[in-house]
């Protein structure tokens, strides 16, 4: 039988009479991509942290590659190339002097991985990391963490300060991390990256699970804000019964609506006018948790 | 420098300051050093000295029957009484707050914890350098006595030095301990700081006024500044009573990897 990746088994952390995380069971497969989505303040980082083992369950275990996060914290560490969410680096080295600091304790990293993964994302590594801006200062956190091309990758917030091109490149990081058979665990609290990556994900909330869906089902669930200008107004009722649209709001040649999922027949829809503008906005998270799972959101808050 | 692990990275973060530190001491000692020519024949400021309360002289850490005009006199009043002892600790428990609370504080302890390293041996690692800085600085502020001795015509036996030297170093290391173990039980830099200089001026009075009043008598064996210092070592010698606070030392850093060990990091 073949290992999984990870699992909790009804892992809990407790802040005095803050809840962290509370009786979390997931499984994450081997060689695959998993994101973890949910509200800041979910407890995603909580989840993560102890995965490290840098904070101590109250109740239930972890286990990463059938090692015990607590008992064999340094074997699974071993394994795990990890992101902090909140990542502080050592200000006085620089780039290639903090990833030689870190490499060593890894007992080595092949400086062939270091460069590569710097030209990749356009780092300089002879700079200071203070001089470095914060997107510049997270392309350091991600060369750190696939430099030893880890069978485990731990990100959490990874795209948070990256700029969109960097972040295209690191959707193609993940795949090659995946490619090579790395399990990748990713926190996220935008819905549309997790979609870009990953092959399924966990929809967390006040620190319970709400939901595991596969990638197919995630992009059922995205909610996208459009607001579309057309060159005379336009009748609701035109658009108002498209599958997937919803709350459309029509002021003059304004409508604004929500699109879920497949936004193919609502473009096809759109295409029966003359449309002078459109613009589409991701919905946050929150969103699309009270319009798929208000029923588990409540009994989690 | 490149740091490869995690004790040459504490030598890297702290080699700078320490030798700063070893130049403000060197130069302290060496302008203390300059005065004695000019005052070991003056006997009106060796009556003086007489003539002030007992309490006051326990207070600087001395005797009441010192001799000003002799080197060792001298050299127990101006250094080794209050000043030295009280740089020595400054910076060990400076080093020791820091070592596991600097990064704690700056966020980088996520970082470092997430690699294939044993809490405990960080905690072991980043102290034994912080030790042997320490040592270093000890080193550095002797062999700058040993100097001044010669030149300011002290005629301080070298072996004296050296001993008076291990018990200023021995009372910092255990010091500096404290600070370590309170970091390592919680997040609490601060706290580490205050609890550490408490515990260190207590200490001390404990161990000088023992000398003038019989209340707290009882209580001077508990004062690593009565094993470092409370012989003379710069008049007799060596005791071996200097192992106790250097004792002390490795039992706080023990406990401190233990409990380091036990408990959540903070964010």
């Amino acid at each position: 039988m073949v290992t999984a990746g990870m699992t909790t088994e009804g892992l809990t952390k407790h802040y005095g009479s803050a809840v962290g995380v509370e009786g979390l069971d997931l499984e994450v497969r081997r060689g695959e991509v998993f994101g973890f989505l949910g509200p800041n303040g979910a407890g995603k980082t909580t989840t993560i942290r102890l995965l490290l083992d840098l904070i101590r369950p109250t109740a239930g275990r972890a286990e990463v590659f059938g090692l015990d996060t607590r008992r064999d914290s340094v074997a699974v560490r071993r394994l795990v190339g990890y992101l902090p969410g909140d990542l502080h680096l050592y200000d006085e080295l620089t780039g290639e002097e903090l990833l030689g600091y870190l490499g060593a304790l890894r007992g080595g990293v092949p400086q062939a991985a270091v460069t590569r993964l710097a030209e990749q994302l356009d780092l300089d590594l002879s700079r200071p990391v203070r001089a470095l801006s914060k997107g510049n200062r997270q392309k350091l956190g991600l060369v750190q963490a696939f430099m030893h091309d880890p069978e485990v990758l731990v990100l959490d917030e990874p795209t948070s300060g990256l700029d969109p091109l960097v972040q295209l490149e690191f959707h193609a990081m993940v795949r090659a991390a995946r490619d090579r058979g790395a399990t990748v665990f990713l926190s996220s609290h935008v819905l549309s990256e997790v979609q870009e990556v990953a092959d399924r994900a966990a929809f967390v909330r006040a620190g319970r699970l709400v939901a595991v869906e596969d990638v197919e089902s995630l992009r059922r669930k995205a909610l996208r804000h459009v607001h579309v200008v057309f060159d005379r107004p336009v009748p609701a009722t035109a658009l108002a019964s498209v599958p997937g649209v919803r709350r459309v709001e029509v002021q003059g040649p304004r409508l604004r609506c929500l699109v879920e999922g497949d936004a193919d027949a609502f473009v096809k829809a759109l295409a029966q006018h003359h449309v002078v503008s459109i613009t589409s906005e991701e919905a946050d998270l929150e969103h699309v948790f009270l319009t798929h799972y208000r029923e588990a959101g409540h009994a989690a808050a | 420098m490149q740091p490869r692990s995690v004790a040459t990275k504490t030598v890297h973060d702290h080699g700078r300051g320490t030798m700063w530190w070893a130049l403000s001491v060197a130069a302290f000692v060496a302008m203390e050093s300059a005065i004695y020519p000019s005052i070991r024949h003056q006997a009106g400021f060796q009556d003086t000295w007489r003539q002030l309360p007992d309490a006051m002289k326990a207070l600087f850490g001395l005797g009441k029957e010192l001799d000003f005009t002799t080197g060792t006199g001298f050299l127990q009043a101006e250094v080794f009484g209050f000043m030295l002892p009280l740089a020595f600790i400054g910076y060990a428990i400076a080093l020791g707050g820091r070592a596991i609370g600097r990064e704690e504080d700056r966020g980088t302890l996520d970082l470092l914890l997430a690699y294939p390293v044993r809490r405990g041996r960080v905690v072991v690692q980043k102290h034994l350098a912080g030790v042997a800085m320490t040592v270093a600085l000890g080193v550095a502020v002797f062999v700058t006595l040993v100097v001044a001795d010669e030149l300011a015509d002290m005629r301080v036996p070298v072996a004296r030095l050296a001993s008076v030297m291990a018990g200023v170093v021995a009372v910092g290391l255990c010091f500096g301990a404290v600070a370590l173990v309170v970091t390592c039980i919680g997040p609490s830099r601060g706290v580490a700081y205050a609890a550490a200089s408490v515990a260190a001026l207590a200490a001390f009075l404990v161990n000088s006024l023992a000398s003038i009043t019989s209340v707290v008598r009882p209580v001077r064996p508990l004062s690593p500044f009565r094993w470092a210092l409370g012989d003379e070592p710069l008049r007799t010698g060596f005791h071996a009573g200097l192992l106790v606070p250097v004792a002390i030392a490795a039992v706080l850093l023990v406990v401190a990897a233990w409990a380091f060990e036990r408990r959540d990091i903070a964010t």
